[in-house]
């Protein structure tokens, strides 16, 4: 340990750091312990786990497509715009992260469901059914998966120099074109961190979801529902299961890690 | 390269007033066309305040803006006319370049965003790019570029517009002495090059004597004093350079 | 004169700020202080105080043991009864990979065997009631359903219909009931267990749904129920026993005892439970 520099880290920071680190890798070692290698590629193989995964994915990237084209605007607004009572907004746009997504649910389930205020509306206008179907998966995961978006990206519009947007006002864009060319661009690395972070937990989004759009497997059984449902009926395929989710969500974000979010810090 | 006015009122005018917690700006200033004036003063004075309130990025409290005869900002009219569509091409401290994009997407920016297309704006541009030397450096990015770069970029890419009223705030500011003193020659011809109200900011009086016709010297948000370049020496008697 | 400037230090525990310290003694003491609910007992069972009786429950029995407890509370006052409740089929796996528990009451058969063929179980279980089946509707019926018929595939107008998962005792049954009915029905969700059937049925969010005729009495005016003929219906055996890793065996043989005399009978079938004398086995 004899390292040259002044860079050498306080041996606090190393032990706190190690329990960090612990505390995320030895839950990992368990259930790699726990799982059923033999018969792991028989269970992934099963039509069910197929469907809910496929399920899974279409229904988080679109989750995560809602999240971003709302979202991203909604960031704007916050950081720049002098829009009244902003605290007041940005406290309800981001309230959904701090409640439990069964209150999600049940919120939803109180807005949009059958009986709910406007739900019922849109069943008698337009015949429409949010709750139980693959478009009700979606409107859950997007609740519960926005505020993770807005806030990265408001804080990244934050960095963002104003006077550049300034700048590109004076030369003669309008507003939408310095927003589209100048702060979003500059702001890139955030926002993508922000997209990232939201299909994260829109693909590991469950309390919501289950309440909302129910469990029916191929249309509303998502990977992380079968997984919780599966721990009480056979717990290696649970096992399985949870493996598989690590696999995805860790391939996905060592994936992006450096094209997407190492940006942001640049090298010069 | 720049257009001049056919109109019968030819002056700038700005009566600005801007009220801060620490600190009140309050200037009265006339220019006429083609006369290159130079705001200095201390740091804090004000200066880039003025070419703020003028370009639009700040609105003032009080007072009135306007160019040709034509109201950019009067509070009691409520009259409020948006930077894109002022006419007014700003050199930023520092450049300000917009380091998503390359040289080249900088300097046709101000086209692109009125709606040309990349391929005429190109076509504008090419005697402006070849004028300042930038054609080797149209594909690169700014952060590749030395200070005296970054600014002939800067200043092509306010004159693409063909703007009525030039304004940079410390041009030379991030330059080492020695660009900064090879700079002041092409300045100046860019200046006296520019048929449209001119207006520089700085705080070295040196550079204010070579490239401005008239000094306004601004201490704490007010004029004190207001006079033809060679007349001015410093900013006061007893103060000496920064 | 310049000052003195001290010497660096290196680090050592002194040196180890007080203000991160601190606190992560108080984290370290809370997380130490934590103990899971069953073995906060294990002090208490040697004590002379009030001792807690777990008994790990299927959710259609919750309310029910509840009462009993109370009732089991008022005659043996240094007793407390805490009801766990949850689908039969979790409880039974949880039981399975060790959660503590004094007693287990089961919807079904199956989930026994389960426990019992794990060798977790204190002696044989025994039947603690019967259940039957009915369909549970919106309060009013309101979509007019009158029988299992209303509730199959392709039927017009569209009833949404939940049950369970299967593993769930309450889906078993329901596949029963249909499958003697000679029907097919349609669901809309499959909830982890017969309390989601329940919620869904009350919120509105599906019609109707085949729960316990106990669950129709629970709930009370928010929802209607419609019987289903006895032909088609099955009889629902309620199981009980003492799990084995119990630390107070004897208090939970006595609950048990308590829950099949004439007493405990009479709060069960004031839920809407069937039972029998304890004779029988």
């Amino acid at each position: 340990m004899n390292r040259r520099g002044i860079q050498r880290t306080p041996w606090p920071v190393s032990v706190l750091a190690a329990l960090a680190i612990a505390f995320f890798t030895l839950p990992l070692i368990g259930l790699l312990w726990r799982a059923p290698w033999r018969d792991l590629l028989d269970i992934l193989g099963r039509d069910q786990v197929r469907t809910a995964l496929w399920l899974s994915i279409r229904t988080s990237l679109a989750a995560a497509a809602v999240a971003t084209v709302l979202g991203v605007p909604l960031a704007w607004m916050l950081a720049r715009s002098r829009l009244p009572g902003r605290s007041a907004w940005r406290a309800l746009a981001t309230m959904s992260m701090v409640l439990p997504p069964v209150v999600g649910g049940v919120s939803l389930l109180s807005s949009f469901g059958r009986r709910g205020l406007f739900g019922r509306h849109l069943e008698d206008w337009f015949g429409v059914q949010l709750t139980f179907t693959v478009w009700g998966v979606i409107l859950a995961q997007a609740f519960v998966a926005m505020p993770f978006l807005v806030l990265a990206v408001e804080g990244a519009i934050h960095q963002v120099d104003s006077r550049l947007e300034g700048a590109a006002r004076s030369l003669g864009g309008s507003p939408w074109y310095v927003f589209r060319r100048i702060t979003i661009p500059a702001a890139r690395s955030g926002v993508a961190a922000g997209v990232v972070l939201a299909w994260a937990r829109a693909f590991g989004e469950f309390g919501a979801t289950i309440t909302f759009a129910g469990n029916y497997p191929g249309r509303t059984q998502t990977l992380s529902i079968a997984t919780y449902l599966a721990l009480d009926v056979d717990p290696d395929v649970a096992t399985a299961l949870s493996v598989l989710m690590i696999a995805v969500s860790f391939a996905v974000l060592v994936g992006l890690r450096d094209r997407w979010l190492g940006r942001t810090v640049a090298p010069t | 390269m720049a257009r001049t006015n056919g109109g019968t009122d030819v002056t700038l005018r700005a009566r600005i007033v801007v009220r801060r917690p620490n600190f009140v700006l309050d200037v009265d200033i006339e220019l006429e066309e083609n006369r290159t004036l130079a705001l200095v003063g201390p740091n804090g004075a004000g200066k880039s305040s003025v070419l703020h309130a003028l370009g639009g990025l700040v609105p003032i409290d009080d007072g009135i803006i306007s160019v040709d005869g034509r109201v950019f900002d009067d509070p009691t009219s409520s009259t409020w006319v948006d930077p894109s569509e002022r006419d007014i091409g700003v050199v930023f401290q520092g450049g300000l370049l917009f380091d998503t994009m390359t040289v080249g997407e900088n300097i046709v920016f101000g086209l692109r965003a009125r709606g040309s297309r990349r391929a005429r704006a190109v076509e504008v541009a090419r005697p402006l790019v070849e004028h300042f030397g930038l054609g080797d450096l149209l594909t690169r990015r700014p952060r590749e570029l030395s200070g005296g770069q970054i600014q002939r970029v800067a200043i092509a890419r306010a004159l693409l517009v063909r703007p009525r009223v030039l304004l940079l705030d410390e041009p030379t500011s991030t330059l080492d002495s020695a660009a900064r003193r090879e700079f002041r020659g092409e300045f100046r011809r860019i200046l006296d090059g520019f048929a449209g109200y001119r207006i520089l900011v700085t705080h070295d009086p040196g550079e204010a004597r070579a490239l401005a016709d008239r000094v306004i010297v601004l201490e704490r948000g007010r004029i004190v004093r207001d006079v033809a370049a060679r007349d001015y020496s410093g900013w006061s008697s007893d103060t000496a350079g920064e | 004169m310049p000052h003195d400037v001290p010497p660096a230090r290196r680090a050592d525990l002194r040196s180890a700020s007080p203000r991160v310290v601190g606190p992560l003694l108080a984290l370290v003491s809370i997380g130490l202080g934590c103990t899971p609910a069953g073995s906060e007992s294990t002090a208490e069972s040697t004590s002379a105080e009030t001792s807690t009786l777990t008994v790990l429950a299927a959710t259609s029995l919750s309310d029910a043991l509840e009462a009993a407890g109370l009732a089991f509370s008022d005659a043996e006052p240094a007793i407390r009864v805490e009801v766990v409740a949850g689908s039969s089929s979790a409880t039974a796996t949880s039981i399975i990979e060790g959660a503590p528990g004094d007693v287990f009451v089961s919807a079904d058969t199956t989930q026994m065997d389960r426990v019992e063929s794990a060798g977790l179980t204190d002696s044989v279980a025994v039947q603690l009631a019967t259940n039957r089946l009915e369909i549970m509707v919106a309060s009013g019926n309101p979509l007019g359903v009158d029988d299992l018929s209303d509730l199959a595939a392709g039927r017009e107008p569209d009833v949404l219909v939940a049950t369970a998962v299967e593993g769930v005792p309450i889906r078993a049954y329901t596949d029963e009931v249909f499958d003697r009915a000679g029907i097919r029905p349609a669901y809309e969700t499959f909830e982890a267990n017969v309390g989601g059937i329940v919620t869904k049925v009350n919120t509105g969010a599906v019609d109707a749904g085949v729960v316990y005729r106990t669950d129709v009495i629970a709930a009370g005016d928010r929802v209607t129920g419609v019987p289903i003929p006895d032909s088609y219906n099955v009889v629902a055996r309620t199981e009980v026993v003492v799990l084995a890793e119990s630390k107070r065996i004897g208090i939970a043989r006595s609950f048990v005892d308590f829950l099949r005399s004439a007493d405990g009978r009479r709060i069960l079938e004031s839920f809407g439970f069937e039972t029998v004398p304890a004779s029988a086995p």
